[in-house]
């Protein structure tokens, strides 16, 4: 009896590390291309869009303050020198294009405050957590440089991408500001939007080894997009690219856009969906 | 867009809710009692290890073991491509990441399930008094005979309870499929929420959680009172 119950243990035993196994192998996606991951940014224009600063309603007071102070660093010439930084992003900022000029503002009105800003903390290289573990990124600096002229002690609140207009609402920050696209929709709802710093637009990451060249290529194949990005919106039923999306398989929505690009990587997905700056810069950083 | 259109948009990912819902319970409840009897082996090792592998399943975030499953077999075979690669082993893997979702969360929730309700019958097996199987025995009952026909059926009597517990907890643990990018009923939810700047889904969202585990809270009554024969 001892005997068949070991026995049947060890059976057991050996089924379970067998089931392990098994787990391990229904992963494979029995695909033969080789593991060698070049990603490319396909070259098409599928819609330009611009980056803002996002207040609470009516706080257009607290808006007019940041963007005098952000019009302070051009003049002085911090601007260009955090811009330098990030070479990814610096071509595309409407405050270093040629024929801007910005001119200093007397900042004295302003009174002291608090202010708290929204970024997302994965969003590289516009917010992002550095490696001293505080987090930076393009906006944040300039943030940062924002308030220290107006004498505003300055923190940062990494928020939910896609709630955080729900945040700010919620006064949890006194800003989103990190690489946000301008939608219609947010002055709708009546938030104060700044007015744009950056010129971006919206490009397919695709692997270089799958053979795809348009968005025509990418019929009945899957396209990951993060959520809460103006990607989501544009390929959203009631989106400019409705017409687009209809033609993929499906769409599937990341919570951050390192998870579209390791589903990309690993064959989940066949394109993402992004922000030309945070495609450059992860391509770029891959190669 | 109006509450109609948003409960309805939901109520498609309600389907991919259920279907971790249940196939999880199907997996999750066998595969909890052949760990249960493993851990209760009398060989030292094959206890040692399922003790070992409970304890890394319940000491870690289900979120955490979903993103293992689902990114692991991946990131290995890329770290070891590239050791092969170092070395010149002449060696290559190649796991990619699951299209289908369902089968990494599926998984996942499996085993995270099975190590809680292992203990559940463990706890179980082990309320029942050594008299009961003195007394089988001397009535000539075999052991299988002895664990079928008297010690199961009131270890699922007495276990019934926290068994629900666990039930009502997998309903709203669910939710955490979004984080591997499954498109379940909350994730849907939370995108509504971010189009709609609105609050709305996340009622929606517990109005459906709390409907699911009334439900379950009033079968699973049924089936504790269909059980309870010793009391009059």
């Amino acid at each position: 009896m001892k005997k068949i119950k070991r026995a049947i243990a060890i059976i057991l035993a050996v089924m379970m590390l067998i089931a392990c196994a098994a787990c391990g192998a229904e992963k494979e996606p029995g695909k033969t291309e080789p593991q060698k991951n070049e990603l490319k940014i396909i070259d098409e224009d599928l819609g330009k869009e611009q980056y803002g600063i996002a207040f609470r309603k009516g706080e257009d007071d607290v808006c007019a303050a940041i963007v005098a102070a952000v019009k302070n660093l051009v003049a002085n010439g911090t601007y260009a020198e955090i811009a330098a930084k990030y070479p990814d992003i610096v071509d595309n900022l409407t405050y270093l294009q040629d024929g801007f000029t910005a001119e200093a503002a007397d900042l004295s009105a302003y009174e002291a405050r608090k202010f708290v800003m929204g970024i997302d903390p994965e969003y590289n290289p516009f917010s992002y957590m550095g490696d001293n573990g505080e987090y930076t990124g393009f906006d944040v600096e300039i943030c940062k440089a924002a308030c220290e002229l107006l004498g505003w002690e300055f923190d940062v609140f990494g928020v939910n991408w896609d709630q955080k207009l729900i945040q700010l609402n919620a006064s949890e920050c006194d800003c989103v500001w990190s690489g946000m696209t301008i939608l219609p929709s947010m002055t709708e709802q009546g938030f104060v939007i700044s007015e744009p710093y950056y010129d971006s637009e919206q490009v397919l990451v695709v692997n270089a080894a799958n053979g795809i060249n348009s968005s025509a290529d990418l019929a009945g194949k899957t396209v990951a997009v993060q959520l809460g990005t103006s990607g989501e919106s544009l390929l959203a039923d009631d989106g400019d690219l409705a017409s687009l999306s209809a033609t993929f398989g499906s769409v599937v929505t990341c919570d951050s856009f390192l998870k579209c690009f390791t589903e990309l990587e690993g064959g989940a997905v066949d394109a993402v969906f992004v922000d030309y700056p945070v495609a450059a810069k992860y391509v770029n950083e891959k190669k | 867009m109006d509450l109609m259109t948003m409960i309805l948009k939901m109520s498609e990912g309600l389907g991919k809710t259920c279907a971790i819902f249940f196939l999880t319970l199907l997996f999750s409840l066998p595969l909890g009692m052949i760990v249960a009897l493993l851990r209760r082996s009398r060989l030292k090792v094959v206890s040692a290890i399922t003790r070992f592998f409970i304890s890394v399943l319940r000491g870690t975030p289900l979120m955490l073991q979903l993103i293992a499953v689902t990114y692991g077999p991946y990131y290995v075979s890329v770290a070891v491509n590239k050791l092969a690669e170092a070395y010149n082993l002449g060696i290559g893997l190649d796991i990619g990441i699951s299209k289908n979702k369902l089968v990494p969360v599926v998984v996942a929730f499996a085993i995270n399930y099975a190590s809680y309700f292992a203990e559940i019958y463990r706890s179980g097996l082990e309320s029942m008094p050594v008299g009961q199987y003195e007394a089988a025995q001397v009535l000539g009952y075999s052991k299988i005979q002895t664990f079928m026909k008297i010690i199961l059926p009131q270890v699922i009597r007495r276990i019934l309870p926290s068994v629900t517990n666990e039930i009502v907890t997998l309903v709203k643990d669910t939710s955490m499929a979004f984080t591997v990018s499954y498109q379940e009923m909350f994730t849907i939810g939370k995108q509504i929420a971010n189009s709609q700047t609105s609050f709305v889904p996340f009622v929606v969202a517990g109005v459906f959680y709390y409907v699911f585990n009334a439900i379950i809270g009033f079968v699973m009554d049924k089936i504790e009172k269909s059980m309870s024969y010793y009391t009059i």
